[in-house]
């Protein structure tokens, strides 16, 4: 185990039925992750990381394995007790409150709950965050009024509302046009740096995942192909699928865009 | 160790939720259609099945039910197509005109031909057709029943029209294909289930309805009007059931059809496209008008044979205006009528809206294979007629505390009407984002707490309708209600009935408008308090 080890993921294996016979969707899947750490988990769909996201956040319970959040065994917690967010692709707000009301509910009964804050301090932090993302003039508007870069930068403020430790984004650009997308990278990395926030990426975006990871991990049917930093994974893949899922993908989009460029 | 015992805890609570409501349900639908069926044994079949009445009654039933849902679905289609793709203005008003009908009982439809084409009616006399005019027997009932079926079918079209994807048009008229050919090979084909599905439903509604036939068949039994003169004329519940398990064969063929089609025609090709204004075609338009301004024509002539006839002393005789027709109604035993309908009205659509809405949740969104039985109770009540729960009730409840009371009659009426609501929340909830109770959970936000400050409130449209819905059907049931009612419950639409052996017909036509005036109230306030509620989302 690492020394600065956030979240330890140990031999977590799932399966699920369909039509009679049983397949795995996880396969004895370990990796330990920093604090601080960006790690994108990139694959095709249908690879099982969308469900190893659910069993990280405990939407879902794993056959076997272990979680531990520093070092403390949370297998079997309440998704509300693991000091972590999630950020869907469809961005899950509540239609029928205000991007204010959205980013402050959870940590209001939170404050009323443990008589941790005033009602008045939780305001002041729901507005500095709405300020921090640049949605500060939308506090009064419905989800329905706003674009999808703006509904996936409430739904980032409302996690972090709760200064989770862990935040986990499930292909939460998938939806949004290349511009808004750039954007949003900056947004996240930034979150990242600033509240040192340990992040897990899902994605199937092989540019999306270069360009934000300290790690990536690659998967492929139920099992992880490998674990290592961007450049490491580039010039040393670890199989001939983590070349042509990875490499020679992202090699083919850089041959079409610099064609063009320089005409 | 503590997590997991909330976890179970939470668990245990919806199980139990569900549990219960299955309980509900059984009592209110299960329980009394077994006891009828043990009825059945003390009935000699041979002698029901064998006697002529019943032979001619069973033919009368399908040929006059078929061809009335055959006009009713083939109008209904044309008017989906003349109000959704075709460029006409107006639209709201016609399609707020054409479905008025639906609001009156099909037992007014009844004295609505009557005044309206009988030997002395309005028309026949403008027409100087008094002599030759004879609306009772086969006219009589395929008109009347076409009166009230065909806005259903209407409703259930239109909408389908309004979903359909258009580029596949605009893609075959770039093809260079014909009007007419893509008509049949596009619209058609992907009409076909839904056109199915509005006729079964259409079928089952006109066959087991007996206010039309009883009305004005005349010498014309069908097997629904049999029904009731057996088991309420007569009081032969017996003799009623086997009448009544005869008539449960369409409505559960029905039941079944849509079951099937809904399951499969998952919204692969159904999907909101950009608003398309329809074809521009000056003949296209010109046959639009004058199609739904014939079908506007023939929705609203029995109202205003209702509202003459409501105000003159007594037709066609005594010509003079007068309210004594109100005064008697709202004088005599109709008040108490009027109150006792609004009292099951709200009652029912209150309970019934929130049943329908705690099913619905724990059927779609805290899914469990109880889910699954639950689903299917909450949708079963749809196939059984009205007048099978009516008898049923009859012999279950009869001489229990609970006979006698209004209370029945909200029961009966939940029952009865609890399907399509329950449909409306299930489908309202599907559709909501599926990832809501994941971002609960990592929130820490409780599930009670998620259903009543996320869902509950995101709901409301839905349970305006569910509560007008409830309400309305309410109003107008004379079905099972009629098995039931005694002189102290009676609710308003049984009045009619009641009225016929009156010969002053402007009476019925006041307890028809009263129950019209009604029902439209409802309406417009479920549609003001829907549109207030949506305003304020939009205005910040």
């Amino acid at each position: 185990m690492m020394e600065n080890c956030k979240l330890s993921i140990r031999n977590i294996t799932k399966q699920y039925k369909n039509a009679g016979a049983r397949f795995a969707a996880l396969d004895g899947v370990s990796v330990d992750i920093e604090a601080g750490e960006f790690l994108s988990v990139l694959g095709p769909s249908g690879c099982g990381k969308t469900t190893l996201l659910r069993i990280i956040a405990g939407l879902l319970s794993p056959d076997e394995g272990q979680i531990l959040l520093d070092g403390k065994d949370i297998t079997n917690a309440p998704p509300s007790e693991r000091s972590l967010g999630i950020v869907f692709q469809n961005y899950a707000l509540f239609e029928n409150m205000t991007v204010f009301d959205n980013v402050s509910y959870a940590a209001k009964l939170k404050a009323k709950r443990e008589k941790s804050a005033t009602v008045a301090d939780v305001k002041a932090r729901t507005a500095e965050l709405l300020g921090e993302l640049g949605i500060a003039d939308l506090a009064k508007k419905y989800p329905s009024a706003l674009s999808g870069g703006q509904m996936q930068r409430v739904a980032i403020a409302r996690t972090l509302i709760l200064n989770p430790e862990i935040m986990l984004f499930d292909e939460p650009m998938s939806a949004l046009d290349i511009a808004t997308r750039i954007q949003l990278r900056a947004v996240i990395k930034n979150i990242q740096k600033k509240f040192g926030t340990t992040m897990i990426y899902i994605t199937h975006d092989q540019e999306e995942a270069f360009a934000m990871s300290d790690r990536i991990m690659v998967m492929e049917k139920a099992k992880i192909s490998q674990i290592d930093t961007p450049r490491a994974i580039v010039s040393y893949p670890a199989n001939e699928y983590v070349k042509s899922f990875v490499v020679d993908n992202l090699r083919a989009k850089i041959e079409s865009v610099s064609a063009v460029l320089e005409y | 160790m503590t997590d997991l015992r909330i976890k179970k805890k939470r668990s245990v609570a919806i199980g139990f939720s569900k549990f219960s409501l299955m309980l509900i349900l059984a009592f209110v639908v299960v329980l009394p259609l077994v006891r009828m069926m043990t009825v059945l044994q003390f009935v000699d079949f041979e002698d029901v099945f064998y006697s002529p009445h019943f032979k001619s009654a069973l033919i009368n039933s399908i040929v006059y039910t078929l061809a009335s849902t055959v006009i009713s679905v083939v109008v209904a289609y044309l008017l989906a197509i003349c109000t959704v793709r075709v460029d006409i203005r107006f639209k709201r008003v016609f399609s707020i005109l054409l479905t008025l009908p639906m609001l009156i009982p099909s037992i007014s439809h009844g004295t609505g031909m009557i005044v309206l084409f009988g030997s002395n009616g309005i028309v026949s006399r403008l027409f100087g057709l008094t002599a030759v005019s004879n609306i009772y027997g086969a006219p009589g009932i395929i008109l009347g029943s076409v009166m009230y079926a065909f806005p259903v079918a209407y409703i259930m079209l239109a909408d389908v029209l309004r979903y359909e994807d258009m580029a596949v048009y605009e893609a075959a008229d770039i093809l260079g294909i014909s009007r007419t050919r893509a008509f049949l090979k596009i619209s058609l084909p992907y009409m076909k289930k839904p056109l199915l599905t509005a006729f079964f439903s259409t079928f089952s509604m006109i066959v087991t309805d007996y206010g039309v036939p009883l009305r004005i068949g005349g010498q014309e039994k069908t097997l629904s009007s049999l029904m009731y003169e057996s088991a309420i004329g007569r009081s032969e519940l017996g003799q009623g059931a086997v009448f009544g398990l005869v008539l449960l064969i369409p409505a559960l063929l029905s039941f079944g059809v849509d079951f099937f089609s809904k399951e499969k025609a998952s919204s692969s090709f159904v999907r909101s496209s950009g608003q398309s204004h329809g074809s521009r075609q000056l003949s296209l338009r010109i046959l639009a008008y004058i199609f739904c301004g014939l079908m506007v024509v023939f929705s609203l002539l029995p109202i205003i044979a209702f509202v003459l006839l409501s105000i003159v002393e007594n037709y066609p005789n005594r010509m003079n205006l007068t309210f004594e027709n109100y005064a008697f109604i709202l004088n005599g035993d109709g008040l108490q009528y009027l109150m006792n309908s609004l009292f099951i009205g709200l009652i029912t659509a209150l309970i019934g809206t929130a049943i329908g809405f705690v099913c619905a949740y724990l059927t779609s969104r805290a899914k469990s294979p109880a889910s699954r039985i639950l689903h299917l109770l909450s949708i079963t009540s749809m196939a059984i007629p009205g007048m099978v729960l009516g008898i049923s009730y009859l012999t279950t409840f009869a001489g229990s505390a609970l006979y006698g009371t209004i209370m029945i009659l909200v029961m009966v009426n939940m029952a009865h009407f609890l399907s399509s609501p329950y449909l409306m929340m299930y489908n309202s909830f599907g559709k909501m984002n599926e990832n809501l109770e994941a971002v609960g959970s990592t929130l820490g936000i409780g599930r009670l707490r998620m259903l009543g400050r996320i869902f509950l409130p995101q709901s409301f449209p839905t349970l305006a309708e569910m509560f007008s819905y409830l309400f309305v059907n309410s109003m107008m049931t004379i079905s099972a209600v009629a098995f039931l009612a005694t002189s102290d419950t009676r609710p308003i639409s049984l009045m009619i009935k009641e009225l016929e052996r009156s010969p002053k017909v402007g009476r019925i036509a006041v307890v028809s408008l009263l129950i019209l005036a009604v029902n439209i109230l409802i309406k417009i306030i479920v549609e003001r308090v829907k549109s207030l509620a949506a305003r304020k989302r939009l205005e910040q």
